[in-house]
């Protein structure tokens, strides 16, 4: 089931006729008459407990226009349930439109818009361009009002433009701490990338110590996921994790996302859900695309230390967003030495109906990018002023990242059951070169060359229908996923003075296969009570052949499978008010590299509980959970071989709170609090049971706040101005041999002048210009060739980005 | 009573989120001192009773372990004993290549020049993690740093001194440079050194503590002219009590090192 709703066919009211000429204020060159134009679309909030409710229909709506095109006054013609019809009247609140012409004076106007709501299930993201378009009989165009009027009061019966509009319902949830992020939220605060808009997710904090185009380290409750080995990432229905990345298993680079094309974010935390596969650790996070405004958009920024961005996009008029294509290019010069990155990327996604109840999407990527990377310092040169903080050792570090993505998915709806097939393919190329240590292990230098390419050839598919066990409301879902990957990867030891290779310690061809099934329940056995959960069977494969390096000539194989149970039990103590209890079994694949022969249980297990309550009110929505989540095994970065290494069993507990305003005019205000313990829970040589996990924060806090304001009109154009901010906090940071991380406050800003079509803007990262490390990490180094080798670790770190100005100039049209 | 319970809750959410990670990271300041009296005097096993007038010496990093200590006991004969009896200090003979230095729990790598005979030395701070230290490296380092670096003129080692036996008094200078001590010991570090166990836990210091006797142990003066407080005489380069010093200063037993913490 999905949800979505589409604008109805207009009518100018005949009371429009007869208002004063002094109201008309937009003029316009076209003659006669002109119906008003959709500028800028809202989609109304599924209300969370409607749709646990159940709660399905259409509402039909009167809508006024003033003379400028806002939304005057709403009239619903019938009702759904309140919270329903307010989330509604809201969303057309937010609409604006090109308003109607007479002999090109702009007047107001009376339209009928419909709300359709059904529930969507997350593995549908898009609705059918309905199939009445197609056979509906076109309009002729009015040459008087009451031509008009008449002529709409036929046209609203027989014919119009319906036009199908994002989906943006929101699907059963697994857990009290699930949500879903949308524009409202991710573009209160400025975000240089889509990466960045992770921030918005409670529990995230994000930071990039190798590079501008690195992959971001991501933690999330309790997790280092490091480069995503703990996070289950798609994006526009294909995978972002690489598996058995040479750098970090599950390595996902999201630069090839342009922050206008997210329109979605969703945060599935724990691994409750049957649909969530490999990585899926800490959870899982969804991007959808599309663009918010029809037509053509074009922006361009300036800003410190040489950025200049470009970015373009269009919408067809008449499509829903999710029809959109874009191109995005980016340039720094970086805030110090060894700083400088740009990329490009390309985008697009087209959605058409094939028939009444089909629907085809195809998207299409590429990007490419390089950056150079400053490195690591030794905390102590940083602080005692022997270098500074913005300084490098090795200015030869950096890399390239490159991503083509092509996805294809139909999808089929009828009334009692709803299927889709998807399938994808990825070419993804990644180089690093970094230096850790310095000169500890080679007195040529340490520094590490890694290459790794992947091609990723995929599939997924899933039917659901009605059951009738104990309501109307009970589904069953049953569904496959396939992932094939070719992956040729490498690590070399460069020497920093010629940058010869030293060592050859990695070469090797991967071949990785992961094929699963699920099936999911959903049962209402009791109108307060809902059942979701299901059984996912994956099997998983792997061969590696070792062409270089130490163990040249030797191949493996191994293959295993794991079963996992999911469930919730949602319970509606009031009907504003839910209590989830959750729990799943997940795993993440292994590094193949490090698999022997034969082996048969190659994962790491993860099994994760949670207790939490959700609350959803006309005007706030927010939830408080308790979580707890044991590993088998962990990862752990380890400077000397670069890479992630496996260390003993982990466990994680912790407590998430969020709320979220909604609907409060112009004002968005999104709020989280998550304190996390992690701790192994057996030892080795290194670790010891009961002491906490290096590098996972225990406390991470955010804040997003925007508001938007009409300043009425300039030059007979509508005036809008809008502000944002956001707080980012990360405390408690620990690091190995008992050391503690620097905390870390971030403010970021925005301004944006609006008028017409054109908006100036103005964003500011990092708003106090606060001295911050953005990774920080205790390992023995040693810097200058000469000096006595330092066996013992001490903290180095990686400087955070200063303050950062940003001028955007954007032109729609 | 709600806003109670919340802070309730968040303080038993703070509570947990107590601990730290395995290990812990110390600092070490680090001394250098001898075991020689005020009189700055020992005797040697050869029979010289040598009186030390200047001492410098030149230091590079230091490191210490949780291995066990490179020597092992020998187990003496009747004359040995007797000898040890007599003799404060037992002269250990390391085995090389058997010594397993194990974890580097601490280190401390400025180099560093100190007039030995001026009380004991402070050098720079070093780092080290907790845990348990059992052994320790000892290196020299051509001097660049410390205030002694004039006085030792490029060498490592610099001592001038009286040696007197059978009423013969020989006024001497022994020096070393790093050539000499890399004929014996890698880099001119002595591995396996005695530190005496201990369990560091917190911050503390680390006493390096220079044994000029075992210097000495094996140089016999007979083949030295006598010299004069003026014009010592100097162990002349290739010298048998030229390599004999150089092999005294690269003999285990010649440092040990303890811990107390602050």
């Amino acid at each position: 089931m999905y949800v979505r709703h589409a604008i109805g066919v207009f009518a100018v009211a005949a009371l429009c006729v007869g208002r004063p000429a002094a109201a008309h204020t937009l003029t316009s060159t076209l003659s006669g008459l002109v119906a008003p134009k959709l500028l800028i679309d809202a989609a109304p909030d599924y209300p969370a407990a409607a749709l646990a409710d159940g709660i399905a229909g259409t509402l039909h709506a009167q809508l006024e226009l003033s003379v400028t095109g806002t939304v005057t006054a709403v009239h619903l013609q019938n009702s759904l349930r309140e919270d329903v019809d307010l989330a509604a009247v809201a969303a057309a609140r937010r609409l604006v439109f090109r308003p109607a012409f007479s002999d090109g004076k702009a007047i107001p106007a009376s339209i009928r818009y419909h709300f359709h709501f059904r529930p969507r299930e997350p593995s549908a993201p898009l609705v059918a361009e309905p199939p009445a378009v197609a056979a509906l009989p076109a309009v002729a165009e009015p040459t008087s009002l009451e031509a008009l009027a008449l002529t709409a009061e036929s046209a609203t019966i027989a014919a119009g433009v319906i036009r199908a509009v994002n989906v943006r319902g929101k699907n059963a949830r697994r857990s009290a701490s699930e949500i879903v992020r949308e524009r409202d939220v991710l573009e209160a605060a400025p975000h240089r990338s889509a990466d960045e808009l992770l921030f918005t997710v409670p529990g995230v904090f994000i930071t990039q110590h190798g590079g501008e185009g690195k992959a971001f380290q991501i933690f999330y409750r309790g997790f280092d996921a490091v480069h995503g080995q703990d996070l289950e990432i798609w994006a526009a229905g294909a995978p972002v994790n690489d598996v058995s990345n040479v750098h970090g298993q599950g390595y996902a680079d999201l630069h090839f996302l342009p922050t206008e094309v997210v329109k979605e974010l969703r945060a599935t935390p724990g691994t409750f859900d049957p649909h969530q596969g490999d990585f899926a650790i800490a959870g899982t996070l969804r991007f959808d695309v599309g663009l918010a405004d029809p037509g053509l958009t074009a922006k361009a920024e300036l800003g410190s230390f040489g950025s200049r961005r470009f970015f373009l996009g269009f919408r067809p008029a008449q499509a829903s967003d999710s029809t959109f294509g874009a191109v995005e290019l980016y340039h720094t010069d970086g805030f110090g030495p060894s700083r400088s990155a740009e990329r490009a990327s390309a985008l697009g996604q087209w959605v058409a109906a094939l028939g009444p109840e089909d629907q085809l999407r195809i998207f299409a990527s590429l990007f490419t990018g390089q950056f150079a990377s400053a490195g690591v310092l030794k905390l102590a040169d940083v602080e005692s002023g022997r270098v500074d903080r913005f300084a490098t050792y090795d200015p030869n570090q950096g890399g390239s990242s490159s991503r083509g993505q092509l996805v294809a998915e139909l999808q089929h709806q009828d009334e009692t059951a709803r299927w889709t097939l998807s399938t994808y393919l990825v070419l993804r190329s990644m180089r690093l070169r970094e230096n850790f240590t310095g000169f500890i292990k080679d007195p040529n230098g340490d520094s590490e060359q890694q290459l790794n390419r992947d091609l990723v050839l995929g599939a997924t598919g899933s039917y659901r229908r009605k059951l009738s066990i104990f309501s109307k409301k009970d589904a069953i879902e049953g569904g496959f996923f396939a992932r094939a990957d070719w992956i040729d990867q490498s690590q070399r030891r460069l020497s920093v003075v010629d940058g010869s290779v030293t060592a050859d310690e990695v070469d090797a061809r991967v071949l990785g296969f992961d094929v699963a099934g699920f099936v999911d329940l959903c049962l209402v056995p009791w109108e307060r009570l809902t059942l979701r959960g299901g059984v996912r069977l994956d099997g998983l494969g792997y061969s590696a052949e070792d062409v270089g390096g130490a163990a040249a000539g030797q191949a493996r194989s191994s293959q295993g499978t794991h079963f996992g149970a999911k469930g919730t039990v949602d319970f509606k103590v009031l009907p504003e008010l839910h209590a989830l209890l959750s729990y799943g079994d997940g795993f993440r694949s292994p590094q193949a590299r490090s698999l022997s022969e034969g082996e048969t249980t190659p994962f790491t297990t993860v099994r994760s509980g949670e207790l939490g309550l959700q609350l959803s009110l006309p005007f706030l929505r927010g939830s408080l959970a308790g979580f707890y989540t044991t590993l088998s095994d962990d990862l752990v970065f380890d400077q000397s071989t670069s890479r992630n290494e496996r260390v003993p069993s982990t466990r994680r507990m912790g407590l998430s709170a969020e709320l979220e305003a909604v609907d409060l005019g112009g004002l968005v205000l999104a709020a989280s609090l998550t304190f996390t313990q992690a701790e192994f829970s057996a030892s080795n040589a290194q670790y010891h049971a009961g002491d906490l996990v290096p590098y996972a924060p225990q406390i991470v806090g955010r804040i997003d706040a925007g508001y938007r304001l009409s300043l009425g009109e300039l030059w007979e154009l509508p005036v809008e101005a809008q502000v944002g901010a956001a707080l980012s906090v990360l405390a408690r940071r620990p690091l190995p041999f008992g050391q503690l991380g620097h905390d870390v406050a971030l403010v970021d800003a925005r301004a944006e002048l609006t008028v017409g079509p054109a908006s100036l803007g103005i964003e500011c990262m990092n708003l106090f210009d606060s001295s911050w490390f953005d990774g920080e990490f205790v390992y023995a180094s040693k810097w200058n060739p000469s000096d006595a080798a330092a066996l013992v670790p001490g903290r180095v770190v990686t400087a955070g980005a200063p303050r950062t100005f940003m001028g955007t100039l954007t032109v729609r049209i | 009573m709600k806003q109670r319970t919340m802070s309730l809750v968040i303080v038993a959410a703070l509570s947990g989120c107590g601990g730290g990670t395995t290990g812990r990271l110390v600092e070490l300041r680090t001394t250098l001192t001898t075991d020689l009296g005020a009189d700055h005097r020992f005797t040697t096993g050869l029979g010289w009773t040598v009186t030390l007038a200047e001492a410098q010496i030149a230091t590079g990093a230091m490191y210490y372990f949780d291995g066990e200590p490179a020597f092992t006991s020998v187990r003496p004969g009747l004359i040995e004993q007797l000898i040890e009896a007599l003799e404060p200090i037992h002269v250990a003979y390391a085995h090389p290549g058997h010594y397993v230095a194990g974890n580097a729990k601490g280190e401390q790598l400025s180099p560093f020049s100190a007039d030995l005979l001026a009380g004991p030395a402070e050098l720079p701070v070093g780092d080290g993690v907790s845990g348990s230290f059992r052994s320790a490296t000892f290196s020299f380092a051509a001097p660049s740093a410390g205030p002694a670096q004039d006085a030792l003129e490029g060498k490592v080692v610099r001592v001038l001194g009286t040696a007197r036996k059978d009423g013969r008094t020989i006024h001497f200078l022994a020096s070393a440079g790093l050539t000499d001590l890399e004929k014996t010991a890698k880099d001119a570090q002595v591995s396996g050194c005695d530190f005496t166990a201990a369990e560091v836990l917190h911050d503390g210091t680390v006493t390096i503590t220079v044994h000029p006797k075992v210097w000495f142990s094996l140089v016999d003066f007979a083949e030295l002219p006598d010299g004069s407080p003026e014009a010592p005489a100097e162990l002349g380069p290739e010298s048998t009590a030229r390599i004999a010093f150089a092999l005294g200063l690269t003999q285990l037993s010649a440092y040990t090192f303890s811990f107390k913490p602050l």
